[in-house]
């Protein structure tokens, strides 16, 4: 087990990526979300600039002596004010769409898909689409009904929506568990 | 479903349904939906820079004949969940001829960004702009062809413009494309009654069809 002075002062949350900047790697490697939240303790500052006193620990191959950074992105808190609130208003909306998407006994009504279909509109014309992550979703955790609805209403960007390909692969499965038809919800996606 | 007197239509809550009326250049077509708040909707491009989205049955007391758009059902209910988006933000949307310039002018959280070299849409193409936005096709455009008759329509429709609401710039726009292509309000209304899994329609399919609903709007309408 090591501990890293983390570079930037973010919080990790569900929906945040770590990166690995290392010279053993070419590239930043990504972290896979589930492996972040198991292995990382994260104590984050609410101070912008304040850095030193948050550490990732990590206890996993991953980690090497060598590791250089690890770049967290996806949330901005401890940053500015005016950042910080974009951030908040932001995490809000996420949160909202959220909602019946990561439960998959939430209700399936036409009211209900609007809904999510709502509230991705809001975030895409309040933050962009870059910044809807539809990275590292279970099939068995999600209501494939839902993550259809955020598929089509996000199609049309989903080159900058992350994860948005296979995304439907997770959709697809859900709603098979779900013994609905994925031809239907997903028709035209795929 | 065939098209029947849109008064009348059950229309279920998580469905829409494609309205006919008879118009200034033969008919004109909208969409019907269930608001959340506001019951039962009328959204249509009604001019130029005049979508409307309207308490239906319309006050005026105006005919219009309908069907439940042939989408199967999970797949509906997200229709409707794009509609309602897009009837929050009705944006201005230009009248013009060119819809293959004009394919994804319209963004599903209620937005319009034409491409370059679009010159707007009509009210038969929002229909099929609204539905290509959230990833339904509904007519395979590729397959229209030039009439004489439609060089005729789209001149009359640059004058109407010139008279009423755009200026020069988007006049000349507009004529600049006339090409004699156009798709008729009833032949949208003929494709969205094909089942999904035959979409998009071609030209001759929906031209054969657009008789039809043609002859019901007649019948319930206009006699």
């Amino acid at each position: 087990m090591a501990g890293i002075d983390l570079q930037v002062g973010m919080a990790l949350n569900s929906f945040s990526q770590v990166a690995i900047i290392s010279p053993y790697y070419e590239r930043p490697r990504l972290l896979p979300q589930q492996i972040a939240a198991a292995n990382l303790t994260v104590r984050h500052s609410k101070q912008p600039g304040v850095l030193s006193n948050t550490k990732f620990l990590l206890q996993d191959d991953y980690f090497s002596p060598s590791l250089s950074s690890i770049v967290v992105f996806g949330n901005t808190d401890g940053f500015g004010d005016n950042k910080s609130k974009d951030h908040q208003a932001s995490l809000k909306i996420q949160e909202k769409w959220k909602k019946y998407l990561l439960d998959p006994s939430s209700p399936v009504d036409v009211d209900s898909i609007s809904e999510t279909i709502e509230y991705i509109y809001d975030q895409i014309s309040t933050n962009g689409p870059e910044s809807i992550d539809l990275n590292g979703l279970d099939a068995h955790k999600v209501n494939g009904e839902h993550l259809a609805a955020i598929l089509r209403a996000s199609s049309m960007w989903k080159n900058s929506v992350s994860g948005w390909s296979a995304a439907i692969t997770v959709s697809f499965d859900a709603l098979v568990l779900a013994e609905e038809d994925p031809l239907d919800a997903l028709a035209g996606l795929i | 479903m065939a098209f029947t007197c849109a008064a009348d239509i059950d229309l279920p809550k998580e469905k829409v349904a494609i309205a006919l009326t008879g118009g200034h250049f033969g008919s004109h077509i909208g969409i019907i939906y269930h608001s959340v708040n506001d019951g039962m909707q009328l959204v249509h491009l009604a001019w130029h820079q005049l979508l409307l989205s309207e308490n239906f049955p319309l006050k005026s007391g105006e005919c219009w004949v309908a069907s439940i758009a042939n989408v199967t059902p999970a797949a509906s209910k997200q229709l409707v969940g794009v509609v309602r988006g897009l009837s929050k933000h009705l944006p201005k949307i230009k009248y013009g001829v060119n819809f293959l310039a004009a394919q994804n002018s319209i963004k599903p959280d209620g937005s319009y960004d034409p491409p370059i070299g679009s010159d707007g849409l009509t009210c038969a193409t929002f229909i099929l702009e609204f539905f290509r936005a959230a990833s339904l096709r509904l007519i395979d455009e590729e397959t229209w062809k030039p009439t004489e008759a439609n060089i005729q329509w789209a001149n009359d429709v640059c004058d109407l413009l010139a008279k009423h609401g755009a200026d020069a710039v988007h006049v000349d726009h507009v004529r600049s494309n006339i090409k004699g292509l156009r798709v008729r309000p009833e032949e949208v209304a003929a494709s969205a009654e094909n089942p999904r899994a035959s979409w998009p329609v071609n030209f001759i399919t929906a031209e054969k069809q657009a008789v039809k609903v043609m002859t019901s709007l007649q019948n319930i309408c206009l006699v």
